[in-house]
């Protein structure tokens, strides 16, 4: 295990192959996320987002590039690896509650499953476990602990999700638009249980979202576009001299090791710039400005 | 939360799949142990069936040796009766030893050794006024003969006391006369006039010869094997000859503790007939081939009888005699083998196809377990679970799901069938029962979370070329087979023939249906059927033909055909069979039978009309380039013809009205009707046909058998007796046969007949029908092979319930999404039927064509000869059985289409991944 960030992805590519056509879902993606932080992750439709939380949750291998987390190379991970990987690093969340709990098991033996299959059984098989109760009282499930997932509310059905994610204590928690099919009620209470997880069990946690609203719960935004990360947006509470509050909202491009980063659209479109740039390098920063070979420039900073 | 919970739940969660899966491999396992069992019991019922006809002289292992051989084994000179009895036990002994030796399944059948001796006949003064020109009286004895018969008057014989060695030691023409007691038989005594009491001098060598009839005695159970050896101790043996007059020999049986001394008195030569019965009953284990090989293995060459030395007072040490053992056994247990090889070459042929679909459909109802469990799986992996934990859980599963199934399965056929033999019985069990495991273990894990993508890809290429590849391997064995000539244990290749072709045509009609259904779809696409389109496009992008659900339709299908083929076959060559050795309803042969005789015949109620033959043999028939020998029946061609009226046209009887219609006018040549194996062609010039006199003929025609008279093999000429009145005079007719009226009782009728006619061989059609086909391993046949027809629909079925189910998910979420659209009803339904109808339709036809074409090429590379009689079959297609094998698919396949509109596949939950 080294020192450095918790979430590592450098140069990230994931091809698939379908009937001999190959799709790009990553290019070369890079990624870092520090223990404890709870990032945002988002971006259009079919932009690889997806298959970047697959990776990092072992399911997956990228096709190229380098992906670690808590020091672990998700790259060469073996088959026993994998599993201990699974059991006791990641737990995750996706969108539809079929992919998360198992039908014919009520919420507590779903929560209380991992746990099993970690052979981490504490009490009788029924969940009397201790931390399966704990888990329970945190994500408020009480009432419903003993319905069988069809029975349950979309967000009952989430907050189990994230309790069964988090039944084996793990280190990173990854939600896939966790909030994607809720209403606007349900999908607060479970980002607000994400954030709880966050602050009291000092899990990172990597949401995945559409949702604008997401944004406003986290700390770090980071936006993908076409397989490749482009720009983050942090947020931080400043508490000035006079003691008052505000929200600082600071946007970053995105740079790789070898010095590549996005434009956002936004610019490229105001600017018109196209095909090719103009670099200046100055003492403290790099001016960027349209190729215009009339001589006629424009400056950005 | 424990795995085994875990994998109740989950196998709760799927019961209904879960049932079907223990139910077919229950019903398999049944399957696969019972039809084994039964076949082994009807081979070996058809080896007691056959071989219950043989009768105990040609069946019983006997041999035949000299009394002087004999006495090797015990060399001494037998003085007192002791000394007989020794010389005896030493036969016995070394004749039960060599019995002991044997190993079974011959031994079981041999039954505890018989020995029998007898000198020539002694020819005895003629009675007063007896008929009898040549009286004779053979002597005999045997050690046992007092338990096969009770004495009607006197007494049994008293041993002879006789000790040669006080004869004053001089040569054998010194001897004193003898005097010997015998016993007669009680109808012998009679025929040779002869009572208790009377002294009988015969010559012998130097001396006379004293028979005293100390009494007369009676068989107690005629029908015991053992008189069909020692005939003439059960009956006396008349010949009567025209020259010599009436010879009658009896014999006469002496004490055996006597028999080895007077041997030595008489100095006369003695045969000694040792043989053990055969008990048919008791053969077991039906491998006829084997038992044949031990009966060679007996008969081919001399067989020691060693005694012991401690019986004679001579030295000690080995002494032996080699004996020739003989019986038919070994030519009828081989024939018996061939039938049965044949009847297992059928038998393996139609179940190896439905056996495999079977398995395959199994493998397609655990496949859909596993697919419907693949997201629990994939979350449950997900979630930490170590694969190999997995798979042993799955492994497990699988096990749980076979063996148990396959255990009462195997039971219940057991308990059915009542025998337990070894290992063999329970492997194909268990073998079923390891399926679900297999089936559950050999994908891949589920990975990740998201469903796999369909692909439109049929399979690989690879595959296919391996399939086709055998299948023309398979066919050209098939074709190189010359026609009828498997007969041993069947070869492998022909055996899967069926399975092979089967696939190969599933192989093809996989790689046809997309672009069929392309087609299909270009111009369903520009047409105005909104159902139209969408079904095809279905058909299109996702088929729901894969290779085990065709394989199961086109197994199925062709299996069908293929049975009904070859039931048709076989009932067609039976009823053939019985056509052409009898003819018309009753064959009446032996006594002569003149015309009031038939007169009367046709007279009597239930007869529709009757014919004879008469048969003159050799008749040569001399065309220019040959001549050959042949045998001419005589018949009165329009009555023959009429009893003819009823004989099916397949059995192929020469067209005898023809002999009529040309009435002997054309040049005073004698019209004739020829067997195909003389070669003539109709109309051919200067034949003649010599019986004493020579006349001119003419052959009208050639046709193939005669019914009742004679069948193809045979070099037969058949003539009218009006144009032969010579011939026809001089040559009684000593067959009759008749036809009945319909519902005539033929017992009846032939009782009646034989009263016009006198004793005679009475052939009743309806009996030798019942005969032909009552044998165990015809019926076996006809049961697998009904079965089959029945095993093979339910396994298609049963595949189309399946594969419907599999689709269910997805075609429910395709209509709702439609519902929502506002698709009517009555387009879901037609939407459901392009599901399905399309590539089972074109399977089926394919499958169709295929049953009919490994029918006839099949059916040619079986011996059903052993079955059939005389000719291999050709194969028959019987039109309404095929039709209605035709309109049971059709059916099915309709009931498989609709099905899911009746039962409204059970909607997705919301959730459900697309
Ligand atoms: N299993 C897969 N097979 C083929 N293509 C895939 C697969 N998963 C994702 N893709 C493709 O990769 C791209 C990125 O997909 P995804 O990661 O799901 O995007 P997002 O989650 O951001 O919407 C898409 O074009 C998608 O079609
Ligand atoms: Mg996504």
């Amino acid at each position: 295990m080294t020192a450095g960030p918790f979430v590592q992805c450098e140069d990230l590519v994931r091809i698939f192959s379908v009937d001999g056509l190959e799709v790009q879902a990553l290019q070369g993606l890079n990624l870092r996320i520090d223990e404890g932080e709870l990032v945002a992750i988002v971006g259009a439709s079919g932009s690889g987002k997806s298959t970047l939380l697959t990776i990092l949750s072992g399911l997956d291998r990228p096709t190229g590039g380098s992906a670690r987390v808590a020091g672990l190379d998700l790259t060469t991970l073996t088959s026993r690896q994998r599993v201990t990987f699974q059991r006791e690093i990641v737990g995750f969340v996706w969108q539809q509650a079929s992919r998360n709990l198992l039908p014919y098991l009520t919420a507590r033996e779903n929560v209380a499953l991992p746990r099993a299959l970690a052979g981490r059984r504490g009490g009788r098989s029924n969940g009397g476990d201790a931390r399966v109760s704990e888990l329970i009282e945190l994500l408020d499930l009480g009432d419903c602990a003993d319905r069988w997932p069809a029975q349950l509310s979309g967000g009952q059905q989430q907050r189990t999700a994230i309790a069964v994610a988090i039944a084996n204590a793990p280190r990173l928690l990854l939600a896939d638009e966790p909030t994607g099919e809720l209403d606007e009620a349900a999908s607060v209470d479970v980002l607000r249980a994400m954030e709880a997880v966050n602050a009291e069990l000092g899990v990172t946690v990597v949401i995945v979202t559409h949702d604008p609203e997401v944004s406003e719960h986290v700390d770090r935004t980071i936006q993908i576009r076409d397989g490749r990360t482009s720009r983050e947006v942090l947020r931080r509470t400043e508490t000035d001299e006079h003691g008052a509050q505000r929200r600082v909202i600071e946007e970053f491009a995105v740079l790789d090791r070898v010095g590549r980063m996005q434009l956002p659209e936004s610019y490229l479109e105001a600017l018109d710039l196209r095909d090719r740039v103009r670099l200046d390098l100055e003492t403290d920063h790099v001016e960027v400005f349209r190729d215009v070979p009339q001589g006629k420039q424009e400056g950005e900073r | 939360m424990t795995w085994w919970r875990l994998s109740r739940r989950a196998l709760a969660d799927q019961r209904g799949a879960v049932a079907l899966v223990v139910l077919v491999i229950t019903v398999l396992s049944l399957a696969v142990t019972a039809l084994p069992r039964i076949e082994a019991t009807a081979r070996a019922d058809q080896v007691r069936h056959r071989l219950a006809d043989v009768s105990p002289q040609l069946r019983d292992l006997s041999a035949v040796t000299s009394a002087d051989a004999l006495s090797a084994l015990d060399p001494s000179l037998p003085v007192t009766p002791e000394d007989n009895r020794r010389r005896w036990a030493a036969i016995a002994e070394s004749f039960e030893a060599t019995r002991t030796e044997v190993s079974p399944p011959l031994r079981d059948a041999l039954g505890a050794g018989e020995v029998t001796a007898t000198t020539d006949g002694y020819a005895i003064p003629l009675g007063p006024g007896s008929d009898v020109r040549l009286p004779t009286l053979s002597l005999a004895a045997d050690q046992r003969i007092a338990e096969r018969v009770e004495m009607v008057d006197g007494a049994p014989p008293a041993p002879v006391s006789w000790d040669p060695a006080a004869g004053g030691g001089g040569g054998a023409e010194e001897l004193p006369d003898l005097e010997i007691e015998v016993m007669l038989l009680d109808a012998s005594a009679d025929r040779l006039g002869l009572a208790t009491g009377d002294r009988i001098t015969v010559g012998n060598l130097y001396h006379d010869l004293t028979l005293v009839l100390s009494g007369t005695y009676r068989v107690l159970d005629p029908d015991d094997g053992y008189w069909a050896h020692e005939t003439n101790g059960a009956q006396p043996r008349v010949v009567e000859d025209l020259n010599l007059g009436t010879a009658v020999n009896g014999r006469a049986y002496v004490a055996s503790d006597g028999w080895w001394s007077t041997l030595a008195a008489l100095g006369q030569p003695a045969q000694v007939s040792l043989w053990y019965p055969v008990d048919v009953a008791a053969i077991r284990g039906g491998d006829p081939a084997l038992l044949a090989a031990q009966l060679r293995g007996l008969t081919a060459q001399q067989v020691e009888l060693t005694a012991s030395g401690g019986g004679g007072g001579g030295g000690g040490g080995e002494r032996s005699v080699s004996i020739g053992f003989a019986s038919e056994l070994a030519v009828r247990v081989d024939a018996v083998a061939g039938e049965n090889a044949a009847a297992s070459n059928i038998v393996a042929l139609v179940v190896v196809g439905p056996l495999g679909v079977a398995v395959a459909v199994l493998a397609l109802l655990t496949q859909l377990l596993l697919e419907r469990r693949r997201p629990a799986l994939a979350i449950v992996r997900a979630r930490g679970a170590s694969p190999a934990r997995l798979r042993t859980v799955l492994g497990l599963e699988g096990l749980l799901l076979g063996l148990p199934a396959a255990a009462v399965g195997w039971g219940v056929a057991t308990s059915l069938l009542g025998t337990s033999p070894g290992w063999r019985g329970w492997l194909p069990a268990v073998v079923l029962g390891v399926v679900p495991a297999v089936v559950l273990l050999s994908p891949p894990l589920p990975t990740g979370l998201r469903g796999r993508r369909r692909d439109l890809a049929v399979g690989g290429l690879a595959r296919d070329v391996v399939v086709l590849a055998a299948a023309g391997l398979v066919l050209s064995q098939v074709l190189s087979v010359a026609p009828g000539a498997v007969a041993g244990t069947g070869d492998p290749l022909l055996v899967v023939a069926p399975l092979v072709l089967a696939l190969a045509v599933t192989v093809l009609v996989l790689r046809l249906y997309p672009w069929l259904a392309r087609a299909a779809h270009t111009v369903l696409r520009r047409g105005r059927s909104l159902t139209g389109f969408l079904g095809s496009a279905r058909a299109v992008r996702d088929p729901g033909a894969t290779l085990t659900s065709v394989l199961a339709v086109v197994v199925g299908v062709s299996v069908a055909v293929f049975s009904v083929v070859t039931l048709a076959t076989l009932r067609e060559g039976v009823e053939r069979t019985v056509w052409v050795t009898s003819g018309s309803d009753l064959r009446i042969s032996g006594p002569r039978i003149d015309a009031a005789q038939l007169e009367q015949v046709r007279s009597l109620d239930g007869v529709a009309a009757a014919a004879t033959v008469a048969t003159v043999s050799p008749a040569i028939l001399s065309s220019p380039s040959a001549s050959v020998r042949a045998t001419l029946h005589l018949v009165d061609g329009a009555a023959y013809a009429d009893v003819l009226a009823d004989v099916p046209p397949s059995v192929g009887a020469a067209p005898v009205a023809d002999l009529l219609g040309d009435g002997g006018g054309a040049g005073g040549a004698v019209p004739l009707m020829v067997s195909p194996r003389l070669d003539l062609a109709p109309g051919a010039d200067g034949v003649r046909l010599s019986t004493g006199e020579s006349v001119d003929v003419r052959v009208v025609a050639s046709g193939n058998v005669l019914p009742g008279v004679a069948d193809a093999g045979a070099t037969w000429v058949l003539a009218d007796a009006a144009a032969l009145p010579d011939v026809a005079a001089s040559t009684p007719a000593r067959l009759l046969l008749v036809r009945l009226v319909p519902g005539a009782d033929g017992d009846a009728v032939a009782e009646a007949v034989v009263g016009v006619v006198g004793p005679a061989g009475v052939e009743n059609a309806a009996a030798a029908r019942e005969a032909a086909t009552g044998t165990p391993v015809l019926r076996l046949l006809t049961g697998t092979l009904a079965g089959s027809v029945v095993a093979a629909a339910l396994l298609a079925l049963g595949s189309l319930v399946a594969v419907q189910a599999a689709a269910a998910p997805r075609r429910a979420r395709m209509l709702a999404t439609l519902r929502l659209l506002g698709l009517r009803r009555s387009a879901q339904r037609s939407l459901a039927w392009w599901d399905l109808t399309p590539w089972v339709v074109l399977g089926a036809t394919a499958a169709y064509g295929l049953g009919l074409v490994t029918s006839h090429l099949l059916l040619r590379t079986l011996d059903l000869r052993a079955f059939t009689g005389a000719d291999q079959p050709q194969p028959v297609l019987p039109p309404v059985a095929l039709a209605a094998t035709a309109v049971g698919v059709l059916l099915a396949v309709v009931a498989c289409s609709i099905l899911p509109t009746i039962r409204r596949a059970r909607t997705p939950t919301a959730q459900e991944d697309p």
